[in-house]
């Protein structure tokens, strides 16, 4: 894991589910150019999951393996599958979709630091 | 009897998605708890694992949103918020048979009280979206 990589994932999904919470306050539905801001995010997620999976193979373990790799996965489907379910839902409450995608997201990158510094990399 | 109005609709899309989030952290937790330590706490383990489920099958309901799946998810939440509530009493009394925490421990305290404000939002919500009688 880079741990520099990891905050910005961190400060980037918080921004994100700000400015969802803000337009959801707003009552502005999803737009489609939601999915190029969360493929966007995605593609970093995907950068760090890749970056955890070769740390794996090259021995480094954390504690709770089986957790780690799951909150991995997780991490990885949050924001397409919350896009997808928002962009369904033409009112705010899409948008506040999007938000709980993204907080939840956060959540889980916070977790996955937690737990990899049990392997001490 | 007519359809019930939407339950994955409007706000109850919000709640779907709440619901989705709730339903994989509580079963990803009880399914490493039973996996790596049921012996530790099998009553608390065990019960997790049954909100887990229950998490999930209200996911699912309000997502079908069909007048079955209607009263599916009546069903869950009204187990959800019996559970929290029985199971958060005989945590704080009855401390023994929890060394652990569960899902619904102390009324759901170690989830920001999510677990206690779920079953409670989807019922209103059911409610509102319920099907229309003559």
């Amino acid at each position: 894991m880079i741990g520099l990589l990891a905050t910005v994932l961190i400060v980037l999904a918080l921004g994100y589910a700000a400015a969802a919470i803000v337009l959801t306050a707003l009552g502005k539905a999803p737009r489609e150019y939601y999915v190029i801001t969360s493929a966007a995010l995605t593609v970093l997620v995907l950068v760090q999951v890749l970056i955890a999976v070769v740390l794996l193979l090259t021995g480094q373990r954390p504690d709770e393996l089986g957790t780690f790799v799951g909150y991995l996965i997780v991490a990885l489907i949050l924001l397409p599958v919350g896009t997808v379910w928002a962009l369904a839902e033409r009112s705010r409450w899409g948008t506040a979709v999007l938000a709980v995608a993204c907080l939840a997201l956060a959540v889980v990158v916070v977790r996955l630091q937690d737990l990899w510094s049990t392997a001490g990399g | 009897m007519a359809d019930p109005r939407p339950t994955n609709a409007g706000p109850g899309r919000l709640l779907v998605a709440v619901y989705a989030v709730f339903a994989l952290a509580a079963s990803a937790r009880a399914g490493v708890q039973i996996a790596t330590r049921l012996d530790e706490a099998p009553i608390a383990y065990l019960l997790s694992a049954f909100a887990a489920v229950m998490y999930i099958v209200a996911t699912i309901a309000l997502a079908r949103s069909t007048s079955t799946s209607w009263r599916v998810a009546l069903a869950a939440c009204t187990v959800e918020l019996v559970g929290v509530l029985v199971v958060g009493t005989l945590s704080l009394v009855w401390t023994d048979a929890f060394p652990d925490e569960t899902v619904w421990s102390g009324y759901g305290r170690g989830y920001g009280f999510v677990p206690l404000v779920l079953p409670i939002l989807g019922l209103l919500w059911l409610r509102s979206a319920a099907p229309v009688r003559r």
